[in-house]
């Protein structure tokens, strides 16, 4: 059960760790993946998939950029509707979070 | 080039079979890239697979997503079919929603359509008989009610189709929700 309830809450905030991550600089797929595993620890696969919504939504574009070793890489960075997305999700999880510690009693 | 990694690229095109032969490329060649980052950061070909995993899983994911992509860009009775058949075969529907609330919504549309056809056909039959009718009201009073059932059967056929648009949608969002491919763990990494 425990479980179950990190898996959704990771899903509801994915999004959100995205667009705050490319929100300071603009990161290729590979990095993108290995961050969120490392931080939320979900599997680096789903990145693209999400990665590939994100640009349809229109929340990130892409560019290519050449690396001296290997193929070009495909860098993400956030469109002004990202960053309007990004501002009221971080607004929609800090009252959250908040009311959720209330509850718990936990104090910051 | 090793087994992890191969394995994982043809577990993932055999899942991504039937799609449009440029887009299956486009996602290997994303995944490919993967590897290859991962190798350069001294990774074993076997550990980034495990991270990144379940192709199966994965590749349903992404054709779900694919799916609800041509379905918002064009929304089509063929297109919403589809949409509702892939995440049906998702497997995130639950039981009571998949047996019991969709053959009722598939009848109801069923009887909805049927309606239209009847209205439509009413329509017809009320101008081509209406010499032998003689209803009270004459020719102007048939051809009124002709009229009338035309529009009644598409004021019901776009009731029909709005609902249909919003069950799809609502079943787009559902299953983007309910993907089940998000936990990172070595205990998705043996399923198949």
């Amino acid at each position: 059960v425990t479980d179950q309830l990190d898996v959704q809450l990771k899903k509801g905030v994915l999004e959100l760790c995205v667009l705050q991550l490319l929100s300071g600089q603009d990161h290729y797929g590979y990095q993108v993946a290995t961050r969120l595993s490392e931080s939320i620890g979900m599997s680096e696969g789903t990145v693209y998939p999400l990665m590939r919504r994100m640009l349809n939504d229109g929340l990130v574009e892409t560019y290519l950029v050449e690396s001296n070793a290997g193929p070009s890489r495909k860098y993400y960075r956030l469109t002004e509707a990202g960053r309007t997305t990004l501002r009221h999700q971080r607004e929609s999880w800090r009252s959250f979070s908040r009311a959720i510690n209330q509850i718990l009693g936990t104090r910051q | 080039m090793s087994a992890g990694r191969d394995n994982f690229l043809a577990s993932l095109r055999a899942g991504l079979q039937g799609l449009p032969p440029r887009t299956v490329e486009e996602v290997l060649g994303e995944y490919a890239v993967h590897f290859d980052e991962g190798a350069s950061a001294n990774r074993s070909d076997e550990e980034i697979a495990r991270a990144l995993g379940n192709p199966a899983t994965l590749a349903e994911e992404l054709r779900v997503e694919m799916q609800i992509e041509q379905w918002e860009a064009r929304r089509t009775p063929g297109s919403a079919i589809s949409t509702i058949y892939r995440v049906a075969g998702l497997g995130v529907l639950n039981a009571a929603l998949l047996f019991v609330v969709g053959p009722i919504v598939v009848l109801l549309g069923a009887f909805m359509l049927i309606l239209v056809v009847a209205l439509l056909w009413a329509s017809v039959w009320l101008v081509v008989a209406a010499d032998s009718l003689t209803l009270p009201g004459g020719m102007t009073a048939t051809l009124l009610a002709s009229a009338g059932s035309i529009f009644a059967a598409i004021s019901l056929a776009a009731l029909l189709a709005l609902g249909v648009t919003g069950l799809v949608n609502a079943l787009a969002r559902y299953a983007r929700l309910h993907y089940r491919h998000l936990p990172n763990s070595n205990r998705q990494g043996n399923q198949s």
